[in-house]
């Protein structure tokens, strides 16, 4: 009868420990500071520079994409010339972007998950010379480093140009 | 709330180089600039659009930085909130097209020969030459521009960045918008690592992304600082 009691008084114990411990998370205070995060897909590639494929199309659509833009900004009477040179993902700025971006603000905003963000985002380093008619557009001329910051719409299956940055 | 009519007889006391401006130079108010106000709009904007101004797609970030300066100076109260030429904008259509302080969405000057300076709204090196030319007696924002560092810059300063090496009139490339500053820095010492920003072209991860996070080392020599202390305007500044 007494073994049965202590028994009884361990096994309340146990259940009362391990609840506490399955409450305590939702116990702690809220906070806005973004999560550590490791940058490792589950296959070892890093993000999706190592993806030969996913590169290949990246860099087709911010081709058509580059060239329709300026091609609209020539049909507005902005750019006088345009002649673009080189084209391919910078690996150092994409890892740079992604580790900016993860757990942040705009990340929550745009639905950008840390996984999400390591395979479907890329940066495209474009290099181009342009000369802009300076009474319509505000921009510099000369021979322009531009980045297109480019994500995978996982809906149409497509590299969509999303932003942008000069250098 | 200080609205102060300053008198013609001391605005005329002040710069008057160009024929184009001293029409301006009659009886101004004294409009306050709320830094507060400056990062609200940061925070609203940072990744989004307001419709009122659009945007220059690839290359945003001096038409967002301009519109938290309008917003600084209460440009989203009254009746101005639906219109991008009223004040605190300046229209070519008030000051005219010769005159270096146009400052309005889609609008420029023909007052210097290189052309992105004509484009204070939109253009980086524009912008900070405007506020480094501006006065008590030419309508628009007011303040300095400092060249080379980050010593003054405060919330509600604009700061731009020259990519390739040391910030000079010139060179600028890119435009962002001092949100907060590191608690216990003091102006006139500030560095990179006491600024927190927001920007677009690219977008900031917030509407208060730590400058080194965002740019990433580059010296502090590379920055200019632009400083908003008010605004002069011919009419009061609006209340609500």
């Amino acid at each position: 009868m007494k073994n049965k009691k202590i028994s009884l008084i361990l096994a309340l114990a146990l259940i009362f420990l391990l609840a506490g411990c399955k409450n305590e998370p939702s116990q702690l205070p809220e906070t806005d500071e973004p999560e550590e995060t490791e940058y490792y897909l589950s296959d070892g590639k890093e993000n999706a520079c190592d993806d030969a494929k996913a590169c290949e199309t990246c860099i087709q659509a911010a081709e058509s994409s580059i060239l329709a833009y300026f091609e609209n900004e020539k049909e507005e009477g902005k750019v006088k010339f345009f002649e673009l040179e080189d084209l391919d993902i910078d690996e150092e700025e994409t890892v740079r972007n992604i580790s900016r971006y993860a757990g942040s603000e705009l990340a929550r905003t745009k639905k950008w998950s840390t996984p999400y963000l390591e395979e479907n985002f890329l940066v495209v380093r474009a290099e181009y010379s342009v000369e802009y008619d300076g009474t319509k557009s505000p921009d510099n001329s000369g021979d322009i480093l531009h980045y297109m910051i480019m994500t995978y719409n996982l809906e149409n299956s497509s590299w969509e140009w999303v932003d942008s940055y000069m250098r | 709330m200080s609205v102060l009519k300053l008198k013609p007889a001391k605005l005329l006391l002040t710069k008057k180089k160009d024929a184009a401006v001293t029409d301006e130079a009659t009886s101004l108010y004294q409009w306050t600039y709320y830094p507060n106000v400056v990062a609200n709009y940061a925070a609203e904007y940072f990744d989004s659009v307001n419709p009122l101004f659009g945007t220059n797609g690839s290359n945003n970030c001096q038409n967002f930085a301009s519109q938290c300066v309008w917003a600084g100076l209460r440009g989203s109260y009254g009746a101005t909130a639906t219109s991008t030429t009223t004040y605190p904008s300046v229209s070519s259509n008030i000051v005219g097209k010769n005159s270096k302080n146009v400052w309005a969405r889609n609008d420029y000057s023909n007052y210097y020969s290189q052309s992105y300076f004509n484009w204070a709204w939109d253009n980086a090196a524009g912008f900070a030459k405007m506020i480094a030319a501006s006065s008590m007696s030419t309508y628009g924002p007011y303040g300095n521009t400092n060249y080379g560092n980050l010593n003054y810059a405060d919330k509600g300063s604009i700061i731009a960045i020259n990519w390739d090496g040391t910030a000079t009139q010139t060179t600028l490339d890119h435009a962002m918008v001092v949100t907060k500053v590191k608690s216990g820095s003091t102006s006139g010492s500030r560095n990179r690592s006491d600024l927190y920003i927001a920007a677009n072209s690219n977008q900031s991860n917030s509407a208060y992304e730590p400058l080194l996070n965002y740019c990433g080392n580059y010296p502090e020599a590379n920055y200019s600082t632009s400083i908003i202390h008010y605004g002069y305007y011919p009419q009061a500044q609006y209340n609500n």
